[in-house]
Formats: structure tokens, sequence, C-alpha cells
């Protein structure tokens, strides 16, 4: 068989489990072993491209097989997306179960490349966990498919962009003076939801307000954008105090700065 | 303006190592020539030994030793119980010295409970190990067993220790009998409720492990365990287990799994792998199966309580009383006994001003798993009760069960609170959180909700659950006289390393808690220096000499202090060697983002490192310092703190079928300042799960002879995530005055009210029916029966 891209072979009893003779054989160890009867999950890895509790698979029933475990989730160092997730969304506490977690998840994405949230829990039946109460595991799989989904963020090298991301830069530190003052006309307009707010005060307490109670911890991803000589558009994907969304926002431009500025969440 | 660190949701640094695969757990080490054990279960609740044969098993391929009760009988000491419920009469079984024992390692004479050991066999292989386990021929008398506390302490039940007259370990009590029995005598209103608190299992997805190795040349053990107490576990191995002599032993928590108070305690493979590894002279690892993880591992809760509330027409509670009969299991755990009384009987009155209040229980020996701490351990079984009694009161005076508490609620403006039980409560605002939890349920909105869920077939319901749960455990004194065997202060020491490195060596022991990542941060506030500039070390005692573990919520409010302290302490004295390289008075120093300037030169400065390695030099150092850039502290919390919140949930359920949904949670905890927001969210997440869990269908389910029926994942499930909800999170920021920081333990304020607050909705989805209560676990049958035969007395079609 090949594990993590390496040929293995061995004699073994027949009675040896897979997550046996990954642990013991082979000494891979980050796949762990939680219960004999199949229920937590702890010693999934994927066999042939599929998820399988490893406890529940003979090592026999693998010959030939190609293995991917924990160990051969990362490349060359780099944490991958799911890995991220987990990391950014705070889905490991004590650790047992995230192997297991990481390979079913990884699963799950390869096969269906969009959950849904009820997809997603659905998707962790064979995964228990007594660390997290599973909510922020959820988190951490919709922030590897929002990052999945959207490898490159924007190729062109353009004045739009650079001044999205000094908007992006501003917010994220904080400094809502600095943001309004340079990227907003005096008497700029902001449309939110069901209010309309105008004027750089009126848009620096706005801001204020929005980065105090909701945050902006990280764009994850930005998609879908879109410049003309007047205006900008995206739609991004980012981490707030409240979890991960989806927002997006239209930018009307004159002269380099925002006129209008409108914005909602998906 | 030094950057804020602590209160930030710093992404955790333990992350990368279990995200590879890489940390390595107890079950996941191997040593050279290491041999493998297995044990020997009892498959009876309560049986004489009449014979025991190892000869086939010692044949058998592999095996190297198989060892029983006589083997041991010199070698090993039973395993201790170090909390005997202080102020009362404690019946236990006897240690030798003259202690509680709680067993020994092997049984010769009798088995008590279906996981008691009774051999273990080492072999060169696991599977060997286990498949000799098969052969050994062990002849059982099986005795009448008992499985109810409360059946334990009657005359005429089996008796499991001799010198345990009734198997009653001791009857606790606290609070005033009188009061609360006038209180009940002279109310308007009274209301009884009988309460289960069923036994549950813990359950950590990570079953034990112990690996040993003895080395011969220096006399030496080392000991690697899935522990959450590493001392403790030392010197009582050491001490009062195996005779040997403290300095040689060396106890090492790998990365452990969860716990929930389990892995705290000491087990039979402990001291027999180290007896095990110098008898043969190799490494001896033993790894506990699931099963065996269910027969064996501490169980949790277990109490019946008969529970009264007095009260005034006008919504006053007036008085509480509690008789309840606690489960200890067939031995004394070794803090069983305490957490069965004290933990849950102070703890009574909750978040309500109830002058007359009383409390005693019955801890009693059962044939069953011995009893330890479950995540809100005593705290979540008190909250169950007078949180059911509140919504009960409620009802009966015709008044919402909010209104009902708040009336009730200490004011923000009474504290330090004495809730005349044995707590003094230190901060809080209980009716901020309650209204905050309801305003964020829609608490409002509900009988809309109520109509909605009607016409598709579902009855809905509102419940809440207010707490407050002492924390922190504890000011040593105090704990000494609770009962408690030993100290339970917390250790850290700092040291700035001449390179420049910041090293800090704690005694909390986490296992999920994120403290590698939470005492950086206080540090890194504090020196002023990059956090990845600082490791936290812990979890062996060679590394950390000093410390009492992780259990109680004690780990960011007592052992954070100590870091803290220490800390400021590091800075003091670096100040004070900066002031002399700079020739400056100390108050003129400045110091800023880790480098010491003069005030007004701040193009002058020194790094944090520079003042290190000028004071390992030693070449020049002011009067009164010694070298070294070095603190340790000691610190023992004036008294334990008080986390406190409300939840508020809601259920839908079945018509047809009685299943229980929960739809909506929503979670108010104050923790006082929080260090990190994102792991205090994380905890509260986890305990809402385990909440969860006990409420709606885990129970350790025991049969007259001591069987235990659910022994595996499949009898006793544990949550899964197609089963909650997001969970809404809120916080109010109440800080304690004990402790620097502020700070108050987060670790088990999620589970605390959780079971309350969903009974509470259950209940309120069916009360139309005359359903006033319903036990725990809450299962779709249990539910259907209530709804069929309140229906048939009401004379209406089931």
């Amino acid at each position: 068989m090949t594990v993590n891209g390496r040929p293995h072979s061995a004699d073994v009893q027949v009675r040896t489990l897979l997550s046996d003779f990954l642990r013991e054989d082979l000494e891979l160890t980050g796949t762990k072993v939680g219960c004999e009867t199949s229920q937590c999950g702890a010693c999934i890895v994927m066999l042939n491209g599929v998820s399988v509790k490893s406890c529940t698979v003979l090592a026999v029933q693998a010959d030939g097989g190609d293995l991917l475990t924990i160990e051969g989730v990362a490349t060359n160092g780099a944490l991958a997306p799911l890995q991220d997730g987990f990391r950014e969304m705070h889905g490991v506490q004590c650790g047992f179960c995230t192997p297991g977690m990481v390979i079913s998840m990884a699963d799950l994405i390869a096969r269906n490349p969009n959950p849904t949230e009820a997809e997603i829990r659905a998707g962790l039946e064979g995964n228990l966990c007594r660390c997290t109460g599973y909510q922020n595991v959820v988190r951490a799989v919709q922030y590897a498919v929002a990052k999945t989904n959207s490898p490159v963020k924007m190729v062109t090298d353009t004045d739009a962009k650079k001044f999205y991301e000094r908007q992006v830069a501003y917010l994220i530190a904080g400094d809502v003076d600095g943001l309004v003052d340079n990227n907003y006309h005096e008497d700029a307009t902001f449309v939110a939801f069901d209010f309309t707010v105008r004027g750089r005060e009126a848009l620096k307490y706005q801001f204020g307000m929005y980065l105090r109670w909701i945050g902006l911890k990280e764009v994850v991803s930005t998609d879908k954008f879109t410049a003309t000589d007047d205006s900008i558009f995206f739609e991004a994907t980012v981490v707030t105090n409240r979890g991960i969304g989806r927002i997006f926002d239209v930018f009307m431009m004159r002269d380099g700065k925002i006129s209008h500025h409108f914005t909602g969440v998906k | 303006m030094a950057k804020q660190v602590v209160g930030t949701p710093v992404k955790r640094r333990e992350d990368p190592e279990l995200l590879r695969g890489d940390a390595r757990f107890t079950a996941d080490m191997t040593l050279p020539g290491m041999l493998h054990m297995a044990i020997l279960r009892s498959p009876h609740g309560h049986a004489r030994i009449t014979s025991m044969d190892v000869s086939a098993a010692e044949r058998m391929p592999g095996v190297v030793r198989v060892i029983t009760a006589d083997d041991i009988a010199t070698a090993l000491m039973p395993l201790p119980c170090i909390w005997i419920p202080g102020g009362v009469e404690s019946h236990f079984p006897s240690h030798p010295f003259g202690m509680p024992g709680a067993g020994r390692a092997l049984q010769g004479d009798r088995v008590r409970y279906i996981g008691d050991s009774v051999a273990a066999v080492v072999a060169e292989t696991r599977l060997q190990a286990y498949d000799a386990l098969e052969a050994i021929r062990v002849g059982y008398e099986v005795l009448p067993a008992v499985v109810l506390a409360e059946d334990a302490v009657k005359d005429g039940a089996p008796q499991l220790h001799p010198e345990v007259p009734n198997n009653l370990n001791a009857l606790w009590s606290c609070g005033n009998k009188d009061a609360a029995d006038r209180a009940i005598a002279s109310a308007e209103v009274v209301v009884n409720q009988v309460i289960h608190n069923q036994r549950t299992i813990n359950s950590p997805i990570e079953p034990r492990a112990a690996l040993a190795q003895y080395d011969a040349a220096s006399g030496e053990y080392t000991l690697y365990a899935t522990t959450q107490s590493p001392h403790n576990h030392r010197l009582l191995l050491a001490y009062m287990i195996l005779g040997i002599p403290f300095n040689k032993l060396r106890v090492v928590g790998p990365n452990v799994g969860g716990s929930f108070g389990t892995k705290g305690y000491i087990y039979p493979d402990m001291p027999l792998v180290l007896y095990l590894a110098k008898e043969l002279g190799r490494p001896v690892k033993w790894v506990d199966t699931r099963n065996g993880l269910m027969r064996s591992t501490v169980q949790g809760r277990d109490q019946v309580q008969y529970a009264t509330l007095a009260g005034a027409r006008d919504g006053r509670i007036t008085g509480l009383k509690c008789t309840a009969y606690a489960n200890l299991g067939a031995y004394p755990s070794t803090i069983g006994p305490g957490v069965a009384t004290a933990m849950m009987g102070r703890s009574l009155t909750g978040v309500y001003d109830v002058s007359a209040a009383y409390c005693e229980v019955y801890a009693a020996f059962t044939n069953t798993v011995p009893l330890g701490a479950q995540r809100g351990s005593g705290r979540a079984e008190a909250t169950f009760l007078v949180e059911r009694l509140v919504d009960l009161f409620a009802l009966q005076i015709g008044m919402d069960p909010a209104e009902v508490r708040r009336k009730n609620m200490v004011a923000a403006d009474e504290f330090p609170y004495d809730n005349g039980l044995g707590w003094l409560y230190d901060s809080g605002d209980y009716e901020t959180a309650l209204n905050r939890s309801l305003e964020m349920i829609g608490y409002s909105d509900i009988a809309a909700k109520k109509q909605e869920a009607r016409g598709r077939g579902k009855r809905l319901g509102v419940g809440m659950g207010a707490f407050v749960a002492v924390s922190g455990v504890g000011p040593s004194p105090r704990m000494g006289r609770e009962g408690m065997l030993g100290g339970t202060w917390e250790s850290a020491n700092i040291r700035v390393q001449p390179t420049g490195e910041v090293a800090v060596v704690v005694g909390s022991k986490p296992h999920g808690q994120s403290h590698e990542t939470v005492y950086a941060q206080i540090v890194a506030q504090v020196l002023g220096v990059d956090i990845n500039q600082i490791e936290v070390l812990h979890s062996d005692t060679e590394r950390a000499p000093y410390g009492q573990g992780s259990y109680g919520s004690r780990s960011l409010s007592v052992c954070g202090p100590a870091v803290h302290v220490t800390a400021e302490k590091i800075r003091e004295k670096a100040i004070k060697m900066a002031a002399h390289m700079f020739e400056a008075a100390e108050e003129d120093i400045v110091f800023e983002d880790g480098k010491f300037s003069v005030q007004g030169s701040p193009q002058t400065s020194r790094t944090l490192q520079e003042v290190a390695i000028a004071l390992w030099y030693g070449w020049d150092l002011p009067a009164g310092i010694e070298p070294n850039l070095d603190s340790t502290t000691f610190f023992d919390p004036p008294d334990f703190n008080y986390p406190f919140g409300s939840h508020a949930a809601v259920v839908e359920i079945d018509e047809r079928t009685g299943h229980v949904s929960l739809v909506k949670y929503a979670a108010v905890s104050d923790v006082g300042n929080p260090v990190n927001p994102m792991v205090v969210e994380g905890q509260v997440h986890g305990g809402i799960a385990h909440g969860f869990g006990q409420a709606m269908f885990e129970q350790a389910v025991y049969d007259d002879d001591g069987h235990l029926l659910t022994d595996n994942l499949t009898e006793y499930p544990l949550p899964r995530a197609s089963q909650l909800p997001n969970f809404d999170i809120d916080s109010t920021v109440t800080p304690t005055p004990h402790n620097p920081l502020g700070a108050k333990g987060a670790g088990e304020v999620g589970t605390v009210p959780c079971a309350a607050a969903i009974a509470n909705a259950v209940c309120d989805a069916l009360s139309d029916l005359g359903i006033t209560h319903i036990e725990m676990p809450i299962t779709p049958e249990k539910v259907w029966r209530a709804m069929r035969d309140a229906r048939a007395s009401n004379g209406q079609a089931g």
C-alpha cells in the first residue's frame, strides 16, 4: 500500500486492524483510537479517496490501497485550508478527535464543495467531540470552503484593487478616522440594511460602532470583484465577532474617493 | 501605549502540532523494550473470589508475567481517598496510613463493582496480553448487590465494606435546619419534588493510558499517563501507594484528550505499571479500551434529591431544603466523597437570596463504578434542583418564572454575599444576565412562536437556567477545613533566559483549555514582549515541580494570577537592574514594549534580553539583587471565585413521537475579565453540549446485580453535531476582587445551568397537559408516555 505517498509493505495477522497497523507498525500515531464500536471517528483516514473508520477496516483490506492519514494533509509544512480553518475558528481544544475530523471533513468538502450548515452537521455524524460542542468545527469547515473556493483573490494589480486593499487594512487596524478621511468624500453617503448616513462625521461614528460590536477580523476571500470608471463591486467572506459571513459592497467613485457606499449581507 | 494582548482572541499555539497529528498522547508513546499490560476486570457487580488460576495464561505466547492480589499485597498500598467530607463523622474502608482506602490495585477476596480489577497480564504485544486475559480462570461466588444509594443505607442491604456500617460514608449537612423547617411549616406555598439526577459517564474521547519506566541505575521511575494532576499523582503514588522516595518518581502528562474531571484520580493501572516496570526491568504500557473506560473510569452526578421550596404568594422564596442520597460507587475515589457533598450542598441556593436553607447528603457506597467529578460537579446538580423548583413555584402561583427569579435574585449591590451555606459570592449581577439571555431567546415573542409551532405539529417550550458556580478551587485553608488532604494553591515560575526567550513554568495541566496561549498572553501583556518569545512549560514534574493540576475551573483564576504576579516581579527586578545600568533612579525608568529607557531619553534603550544577560553575568549588580532574571510565586487565592450567568433554551416536541429538538439556545456567561474571549467561548460551547447530553439521553444504567448495561458508545450515546443548534453566546464582565486579573473560572459555566434550562423548556412545552416534571434523560419515550398518561387522566384520547 502507499501511505501519504510512501510505499509500505508488511506481513500482518489477519485480525490486525488498519488503525493498529498505522499506529503501531508504521508509527503514524496521528490517527487515534477512541472506542471499539466504530462510533467516535477518531480513527478516520482516507482509503482510496474515501474516508473510512480505520478501526473497522482490517489492514489486509487495505492491501494495494492508497492511504491518506492526518500526517499527510499538510504539504511541505503548510497547513491545508481545512487545518487553517480549525485554527482560525478555534475548532480544536484537546485535539484528540481532530485528526479524524480533518480527514472526515476533507472528504465532505471533496464530495460537496458548497455544503450548507445542515449538511456539515450531518456530515459530522461519524465524528464525536466532547470538547467543542461542534459549533467552531462547523465554522472551521465553512472557512475552509470559502478559502478553497476562492483560491486566488485578485490577480491584476489595479488602482481599484489597491483602493480596496487600503479599505480592508484600515478596517482591520480599527483606524476609522484614517479610513473615512482618506477614502470617502466629505459628503459621502453610506447605505446599509434599512438606514442611511451622510457626511464624514456620521460615517466615522457608524464604522466605529460596527467595529466595536461586530468587528472585522479577517477577509477570507473576495470574489466577483468588478471595477468600472466610477464604481467598484465585490462580494467577500469575512470573519467577524459573530463568526463567518458573506457581505457585498458597492462603491460609487468620484475622483478616487467614495461618494456612495452600499452594503448588505448575503 | 502598551499593546493590548490580554482580553484579545489570540489564536492558539497548541493548534499546529495537534492539527498535523504530531502531538503525542500517552497511547502514542513507545519506549525501547516496552511490554504491554492488560487488566482482567470483574464480570460481576458484587462477588467473592473463590479461586484464581493463572497458569494457563502464563503459558500463552508472549506472556512475561501474570500478577494477582497476592503478588502486590505488600508492594502496593490501597489507593487513597484524599477528600473526606469535613465537619462530619465519616466511615471509609481503611488504608494502612490511617486514612480512607479506595480498594487495592488488584482485589483478592472480593470484587465490588463491574470493573473491579483482579489480575494483570504483561506480554510482548498488546494483543498477546488481551488474548491471555481470556485464559485466566477466576471462580466467583456471586453476592447480592445494591446499586441505589437510597437502598444501600437501609438495614438489610448488602454490606460492601466491614468498616462502613449501612454503607454510609457520611451524613453531611450545611445550613440551618430549624430555620428551613420553620419556613416550610409557615409557608403560603410549598413545592415538593423528587429529582433523580442520573449517573453519567464523562466519556472523553481519549481513553486512559499509562506507561511506566524504571531505571535501575538511578532508581528512578517515570510515569507517562493521561493525567490532569501530575503533581498529585506523584505525591499519592510515591508516598501513599508505592512507598518510594518522592524524588525518585517523575510523572509526565503528555497531551491529554479531554478529561472533564476523570483523569485526576488514581486508578489501579498507575501503580501496577510502575510496579511491573521495576519487577520486569522493562517499560510497561497499558491502554484502556472504551468498554474498560465505561466500567472503571469514575462516573458522575448520581443523586436522588428530595427537595422542598417554601414561598409566598407574592413570589418570594422563604426557604429551601434538600435531602439527597449521593452514590459514591463501590470505593471512595480520590476525591469523590467531597465532590458529592460540599460541592452540591453548599450551592443549593443558587443565585437567590434565601436565608433559610438546609441541605443534607447521605453519601453511600453501592456496587457501581466509583464516583468522581464530572464537569460542573455538585454545582450542576444543585442548579438543576433549584431552577426546577423555581419553575414549579412559578407555576403554582401563576407567575412568570422570569419574574420569580428577578424577585429573588441576589441584587447587584449586595456583594459580597454570604449564602448561609458556606459560600461567599464575590461579585455578580444576576438580573442583567437573566434579562440578556431572555432577550436573546426572544422571550417576549414566545406565545406567537408556540402558536406557529402548533401548526407544524410541534409543542414549543422555553426554559431558563440562572446559575452561579463556585470555581477557582481554592483557598488552601478553606479546602483543608472542607476535608481536602491536600493544598490547592498554584505555582508559576518565570525566567527570562540570557538569550531573551521567556520561559513560563506552571503547575496547571491543560487538557484542551489553551493554557500555553493564555498564560503567554498574560506574560506578553506585563512584559511587553512578543508573544512568540514566550514558551509555557507544564505537565512534567521534572520540568514543573510544583502544582496541583487542572480541575474545578481553577487554572485561569488560580494559576493565571500566579503567572501575572510573577511577571510583575520579573518586571520589577528588571527595572531595578535597568536603573542600575543607566545609573538612573528607578522612578525614571520607562519600560515599554520590552524595552527600558530613561524618561526623556528614548533613543538610549536596553532590551529585556540585555538586562537578562547582564543579570546572568552578574558582573555588576545593584545592592541586594541576586543574579538571574527568575522569579517564582505560589498563589493561594484568598477565596473561591463565582462565575455566573443565565441560559435560555427553546425546544420543540414532536406530538406523535415525543422527540425533543433543541431549536435555540442562548447563554450569557460572566467569568470576570476574560484573558482570551475566543477560548472562553469555546469552553462555553463544549460545556453546553455536555449539559445537553445529560438532559437528553446520557445515563449510566445498571441492573440490580450491578451489571453496567451502558458500557459502550452505542448504549451510551454522546451528543452529535446534527443534534445541536448554533448557540447564541454573550457575556457580561463583573471582575472578581480575589486576583489581580479580575478573572473567574470559565471551564464549567457552560454545563452548570444547561440541563436545567432544557428541562424547564420541556416542562413548559408540556405544562398545558398538566405535566409539571420530567426526569432526565428526557428521552422521546418518557415524553410520549407522559403525554399519553396525562391525556388519559384528563379523559382525552392518547
